[in-house]
Order: structure tokens, then sequence, then C-alpha cells
């Protein structure tokens, strides 16, 4: 059932076993996987079903002072559904090395391997819309079944292939599952409920109930056996640090650590250029032409072993097909035809081939094939403690002070861009496939470069907000234990990206499902053995 | 122009046609050059379509470049795994499959040189950097 917060009586306490705060990904994922059990679960959402009005939306906005990003008042979707109403559906697992401490990565590791994450990465890619858990390269390109669409040659020791599958048109969680919910006996939903404050008790060891505001004045309390927070990377930080009644620094935040390490996947529009002067060399399971008519995509990540030679981070690039190459101020000095000039000599393609193909690429409006194609990375994110969000001096209508995000990169970014460029450099050299030329260099000032798309190099985030309650086993290095729950308090969750240590190449969504339906396993359990 | 006069002036214009193809033998190779390093040196320069264009990134590396080069220096360079006999005795497939492949090979061992933001191997760079200088 599905219930208007605005209406519920003034200052009353609505009791339940498992309290979920927010309805996107991660709150729908935990309670579809819920209906039908023997505890009283209470979804409360700050939206509706449909977009936020003006004043909801009005909440979510705060200020940044840290590289440039998304406006913030952007990050979150306030309705049910969250931002899986909006985003594009990539679909990937994380790689083992994500879960690793690697000793170039300061603050790395995981507190458990990928096999721990593996039972749930099935299910959870059913319910991102993708019916089998395939992600191999080959067999994926085999389906396709257009020898055009393959993995390039490359040394897996150095550059491996990975693959992204798609659910077209995006799936949007509350369209696919809310109905499910809505008719369980044994989940309330509760709409345009928004979480203000997190009340402990004395010795700040449990949660005692949270506070829920309506934007017309009404508020109530929801007291719970358990509580999980599940608004997202932005929010969650906001709300704990807000809950300072009690612990003044904030609630997880004995260590100060609540609203640090903040992560993002940088992406970089045209780090580098490839020239493929053969069209049947033409990439087109690394491009967007994979995604739209196969609902797949391949991207170029460095493996294991070069990350662990190189020491850099993870990452990939997805390639793009150049936007008019020859017309951008880019290739005005006409080094891009010379290049193409000699390695088209010494393939023996003649000038009147390439002149052709060139000719027949511009025009062939069905697949926008070019010779050039633009790198697009996105990459890891070293973890970095001064990488944060706080609490600004402002407050949104509610009372509750609004988020400052100063999201940084460090030198670890640059290098593993920069190297992770020029491998793919060798690379596609080494293979005889074409040339690279590389947009960045290291020493470039400033870095990243500004915004500046589409004519020249540019930089942004993923949209995906992580890292900022991270995960560790130890309290005074993590908010958040190997089960999510947070440090010092025995009945408060995270189901989040928030809480991921690194973030991978990889988007977040499905290792955010699947650590949804791990948490309920877990809770299960815990509820069923335990008194809290 | 009558009849007469047109066969008079048709060796002209075939030689007119044919001069440019050749130019590079009249005025291309350093003095310094042995008959042997002008043999690999027109061979080379005969599988380019597109002199102008290799000689243009052989001149922006030069552009940059700190030490001096000579010819010599890149024929000696270009053929430290192949003698230049061989080179000359090459056709020009087998030559160019064999620029291919050292070409591969330095982007295996890392030897690679970066020319206006391009990551080429340092043979193809050495390659038109030669014939840039000649």
């Amino acid at each position: 059932m599905a219930s208007d917060a605005r209406n519920v009586p003034k200052d009353t306490t609505i009791n339940c076993d498992i309290c979920i705060v927010g309805g996107g990904a991660a709150g729908i994922t935990l309670a579809k996987a819920l209906i039908g059990k023997s505890y009283q679960v209470v979804l409360l959402e700050s939206g509706g079903i449909q977009a936020a009005d003006e004043l909801t939306n009005s909440l979510r906005d705060g200020e940044n002072i840290g590289l440039p990003y998304f406006p913030i008042k952007d990050l979150t979707n306030r309705a049910l559904g969250g931002n899986t109403s909006r985003w594009a559906n990539f679909i990937v697992p994380f790689d083992d090395i994500d879960f690793e401490k690697r000793d170039w990565v300061p603050y790395s590791g995981w507190p458990f391997t990928r096999e721990t994450l593996m039972p749930y990465y099935e299910p959870a890619n059913k319910l991102c819309g993708i019916e089998d858990f395939n992600y191999d390269p080959h067999e994926l390109a085999a389906r396709i079944g257009d020898p055009i669409f393959r993995p390039l040659p490359l040394d897996p020791q150095r550059i491996e292939t990975k693959m992204w599958r798609f659910y077209l048109p995006p799936l949007n969680f509350k369209t696919a599952y809310f109905a499910e919910i809505e008719q369980a006996p044994n989940i309330e939903t509760y709409l345009y409920a928004n979480v203000v404050d997190i009340q402990v008790n004395d010795a700040v060891k449990q949660v005692e109930r949270i506070k829920v505001a309506a934007i017309n004045d009404n508020q109530f309390w929801v007291s719970s056996r358990v509580f999980i927070l599940a608004m997202g990377g932005i929010e969650i930080p906001r709300l704990l640090l807000a809950s300072n009644q009690v612990q003044s620094s904030g609630l997880g935040n004995q260590y100060d650590l609540v609203g640090r390490f903040y992560q993002e996947h940088p992406h970089f529009y045209r780090s580098a250029i490839v020239l493929i002067p053969e069209p049947d060399q033409y990439p087109a399971l690394y491009t967007w032409e994979a995604m739209t008519f196969h609902q797949v995509l391949a991207g170029l990540t460095p493996a294991p072993a070069l990350q662990a030679k190189e020491q850099i981070l993870n990452g990939s690039v997805e390639l793009a097909n150049a936007v008019n190459p020859w017309g951008s101020s880019l290739f005005a000095d006409g080094f891009l035809n010379h290049v193409q000039s000699v390695l088209s000599d010494l393939r023996s393609l003649s000038a009147r081939g390439l002149r052709n193909a060139r000719f027949r690429d511009w025009f062939n409006l069905r697949t926008y094939r070019r010779p050039v194609l633009e790198f697009h990375p996105r990459m890891e994110q070293a973890p970095n403690p001064d990488s944060r969000i706080t609490l600004s001096s402002e407050k949104d209508m509610l009372g509750l002070p609004r988020i400052r995000l100063d999201w940084r990169l460090n030198d670890l970014d640059r290098r593993s861009l920069h190297r992770f460029n020029e491998v793919i450099a060798e690379e596609i050299g080494k293979a005889g496939i074409g040339r690279v030329r590389i947009e960045y260099t290291e020493t470039d000032t400033p870095w990243p470069p500004p915004w500046q798309e589409p004519d020249g190099p540019s930089s942004m985030g993923g949209w995906h907000y992580m890292g900022a309650t991270r995960m560790h086993d130890d309290p005074k290095q993590g908010v958040v234990d190997a089960d999510c729950r947070v440090h010092g308090l025995s009945n408060l969750y995270i189901s989040s990206s928030s809480v991921f240590p690194t973030g991978s190449f990889a988007n977040p969504t499905l290792t955010i499902v699947a650590l949804a339906l791990r948490m309920v396993e877990h809770l299960d359990d815990r509820l069923r053995t335990q008194t809290l | 122009m009558n009849r007469r006069m047109l066969l008079r002036l048709t060796p002209l214009f075939a030689v007119s046609l044919a001069a440019p193809q050749f130019w590079h033998l009249l005025h291309a190779p350093t003095p310094m050059m042995s008959k042997l390093e002008r043999q690999v040196y027109q061979k080379l320069h005969h599988l380019f379509r597109h002199v102008s264009s290799a000689k243009a990134i052989g001149a922006e590396y030069l552009r940059n470049k700190p030490q001096s080069l000579d010819a010599q220096m890149l024929l000696a360079s270009l053929s430290a795994s192949c003698e230049l006999q061989s080179l000359v005795r090459m056709d020009d497939v087998t030559l160019r499959n064999w620029l291919i492949q050292r070409q591969q090979q330095d982007f295996a061992e890392g030897k690679t040189v970066r020319v206006n933001g391009w990551v080429l191997s340092q043979t193809e760079v050495e390659l038109y950097t030669l014939l840039a200088l000649t």
C-alpha cells in the first residue's frame, strides 16, 4: 500500500521491523526482496510516484567548492525509482582486482572478495533487466554474428576487453517493480516522506526512531528494529552528518570518516583519438553502434597485470566516432591527414580507395562509422580523504543543512589516465590497427582539463556517487562494516554505492543491487535469530 | 598547332609528366651517401605515394629534436636488424612487410616516439625523418 506522508496524523509513531529510507534502485530492491516475509516493512520516499514537485526538488540543492561538476540539485532524483528513472542502464560487475588491497592504491581493499558477491550478482543482473550473467566478449560478439563487431586482438596481459550489457529502453525500477511492492501486505510505502533526523539512544548504540517531515509542515516518527539508509551516495552522508544531536560530529562519524573519500568515475572526453585507416578494422563493438543495435558495449580496460606493473588504477575506454574530424579545429593543421596518408601508403591502400572510404563514411548515415574515433575513458578514482562531502551553513526548507561537495582528483588519477592512454596507443600500434594521438599530457594545466565539449578535451563525472560512507572492518577506517552496518550502531545499515571503498571502472548499479540482495539475506538471518 | 608540331612536342610532354617521379633521384640523397645507401634510400622513397606527408611528419619530429640527425645515422638505425644489401634486394611488398613488422615490434618493445601528440614507432619516425632530411 502507498500513503501520502502529508496526510499522516502529526507526531504519530509508525512501528515496523525494517524501515527503508529511499525508493531508488537499492530501496526498491530491498523492498521487493522482503515481499512476503514475516517482517513489517516501511518504505519512505521523498518524492512521489512521478517526478517531484518544485518544492521537493528544492530540498536537494547544495554548493560545490571542488572540481567542476554537475549542478548539485541535479544529482538526485526525488521520486520512486530514483536515478533509475534517468539512467542509461549500463550493467557490468566489478573485477576481482577491484576488491583486492592494492599496494599502489592507498585505502584500497574491500572486506571481502568478489567471490562473496557472486551469488548475488546473477539475481541482481536479472533485476537490472539482463537474463543471463554473461560478460564474455567473444561469446557476446559471436551472438551478433557480424565480424565487424569483434574484440580487438590486443595483448590480454596488458589490455582487456570488458563488456557492458543493456536493457533498452533503460529499466526504471519503479515501473518494473513498484506495483508488486504496493500490493504486498507486509510493506507500507510513504511518499513525500523526508527523513530529517536519526535519533539514537543515549549510549549511541542503537537508532530508536527517525523523524519524517513533509513539505506541508507535517511530521511523524518511524520506530523500527532495523533502519536502512538507501537514499544514494550524496544524501546518506548528509543525513548522518546532520543527525548530530547526541554525537556532535554526526552519526557513524566518530573517526571523521563520514563524507570523506567521495569518489566518482571521472569521465574524460577525447583524451586521445585513434586513426584506423582500414575500414575492416573498425572497432564497432566498442562504439555506441553496438549498444544501440545489439545491447552490448565493449570497453578497453587495463589488465590486472598491467595495473600492478604500472601501479595504476582500473578504468575503461569506450571508442566514439569523432564528430566531424576533418572540420574540427583539432585537425586544422592537417597533421591527421599526413598520418593517414603514410599509414595508407605502407599498407598499400590506394589513395583512391581511401578517398572513397572517406566519402562513403561521411555520407553513411546508417552507421556513422568514421576512420577517426575518440577515446572516452571512464576511470576508477583513487580513494582520497580530501575529496569529501560536508555540510553547508545553509539549510533547506525542512531545516536540514545543505551539502557542500568538494570533489578532488590526485596525482594517481592523473598518472593512471595518462599511462592507460599510452599503453592502449602502444597496443593498437602493435596490433597494426592504427595510430593514436594523445590529447592530454601528464603536465597539462589545469588538470583535469575544463569542460570544452565538443571541440576539445573535457572531463566530468558519471553521476556515480561513491565512497562517502566507506566499508571497512576497522571502525577507524570505515563507516560501515562488511555487512554494511554502521560501526557502533547495532541497527543502522547503508545500502548504497556510498559504501564502496573503491569504485572500479564499472558502473555502480549492478553492485548496489547485489549488495542490497546480500543485505536482505543477512537481515533475514539476524532478525530471526537475534533480538534487536 | 599542326600534326608535325604535336609530334615534336609529345616527347617533351611525356618527360614533363614523368619528371616528378624521378625528381628525388636527381637531388634527394646527400652527397655523403654511398651508392648502397642511396639505393636503399630510393627503395624506401619509392614506397610512398604521399612523400610530402612523410616529410611533414619527419620535419615536425626534427623541429623538436634536440640533437642533430643525418641521413646516414638514420639509415644505419633503420638497417640495424637487416643489412643494407638485403634491403636493396627486397621487392616492394617484402620491404613494406618488413617495415610494418619492425613498427609493430617497436610498439611491443615500447620504442615509441611522440610527434605532435601521435604515438608513432621509432622505425616509422626514422623513416619519415630520413625523407625529410633529403
